[in-house]
């Protein structure tokens, strides 16, 4: 038998003597949070082919609003669809705000996320706003009206998901902050 | 870091799957100091072992999705961690193969001597590189000869004579310190 073998053995644990700094796990955090960052480019890939969707959209529709224009001027059906849209578009415009405005607070210290968020609303904004000429044109056309209210949608779910995600990194860090005390 | 390791942080590595930073937190310091502690020991510089912890972690924490319950998560671990200490210290064109003129075997035994931990610490600490890489490897750290071997990509005789030397020359350091009276 070794003697020394077996005493440093036996006395294993008492040789771990070194702490390693409270930076260390500072890093490790720094280092996996930019690998969350493929989320947001994801976000605003998924923005894009939205854009590219909205885009051909409103191309079909340029296509066939010829033959509907001439449907609707004859029915004069364009009352309760204005008025329908003019509803949608109210409640809408409030929920849309209504996120924006959480959100807000928590974009401040995201300066970089802030701006990614403005442009893909930027980007659907402008899709709206061709959307809506189209309407100019051709207000009875209920796959335009459709068409305005999912870009809606697609406009309330980029601000949840966002606000998920910063909801989200939020409690992160508060936890990470309580783990360090 | 035994087999219950296995059942225990099942929970915490599903939950690091779907990328909780709570459940890495409690990770890392369950085993931060245990590993910090190896990195050292292999590289004898603060510096670098934190920068090797860091990365370990990192890494795991990454590729937790390949990890397959197959070893303990401790295990896991401690081998990337091992593996990352290597290739450090073979970048940094250091030799772990050492040769000396100390004779293997011949500090001989003695029923009365006391060891104190604290000077164990500091003599491995003092082993030339090779030496204290395969004492750690061997004795702290439980690995068999075969395994070192494959982790240090040497035969498994040389691992063997390799490891003898180390001790002798960890004993030899300790009978100068109390020769001495060194502390």
């Amino acid at each position: 038998m070794d003697k020394l073998e077996d005493y440093i053995r036996e006395n294993r644990d008492s040789l771990d003597i070194r702490e390693p700094s409270p930076e260390v796990w500072n890093r490790i955090g720094k280092d996996l949070k930019s690998d969350r960052k493929p989320l947001r480019k994801w976000l605003s890939f998924a923005a894009m082919v939205i854009a590219i969707i909205g885009i051909s959209l409103f191309f079909y529709q340029l296509g066939r609003s010829s033959v509907n224009r001439n449907i609707a001027l004859s029915t004069n059906g364009d009352l309760p669809a204005r008025q329908q849209l003019k509803e949608a578009e109210a409640y809408y415009t409030n929920q849309v705000n209504a996120l924006y405005r959480e959100a807000e607070p928590m974009l401040a210290t995201n300066p970089e996320l802030k701006k990614e968020l403005n442009n893909d609303l930027l980007q659907i904004d402008s899709i709206y706003a061709d959307l809506k000429k189209d309407l100019k044109d051709n207000i009875a056309n209920q796959e335009v009206v459709e068409a305005l209210i999912r870009n809606y949608t697609i406009k309330i779910k980029i601000l949840e998901n966002m606000l998920a995600i910063l909801r989200e990194s939020e409690t992160n860090a508060e936890k990470n902050k309580s783990h360090e005390l | 870091m035994d087999n219950f390791d296995v059942h225990i942080h099942a929970p915490l590595i599903e939950e690091c799957r779907k990328g909780s930073s709570q459940a890495q937190f409690r990770l890392y310091t369950q085993y931060s100091k245990a590993m910090y502690n190896i990195a050292y020991r292999m590289l004898n510089n603060r510096e670098d072992a934190e920068d090797i912890l860091q990365e370990t972690f990192v890494d795991c924490f990454r590729n937790i999705n390949f990890f397959r319950f197959e070893s303990t998560f401790g295990a896991w671990l401690k081998r990337i961690l091992i593996n990352k200490c290597i290739n450090h210290l073979h970048k940094n064109k250091i030799d772990l193969m050492l040769t000396d003129n100390l004779p293997i075997d011949v500090y001989e035994e003695d029923d009365e001597i006391a060891y104190d931990i604290s000077q164990i610490i500091k003599n491995i600490e003092i082993l030339p590189d090779g030496y204290r890489v395969i004492l750690s490897l061997y004795l702290l750290e439980g690995y068999d000869h075969s395994e070192i071997a494959q982790i240090l990509g040497i035969s498994e005789s040389t691992s063997k004579s390799q490891y003898s030397r180390a001790k002798n020359k960890l004993r030899s350091q300790l009978s100068k310190n109390r020769i001495y009276g060194q502390t």
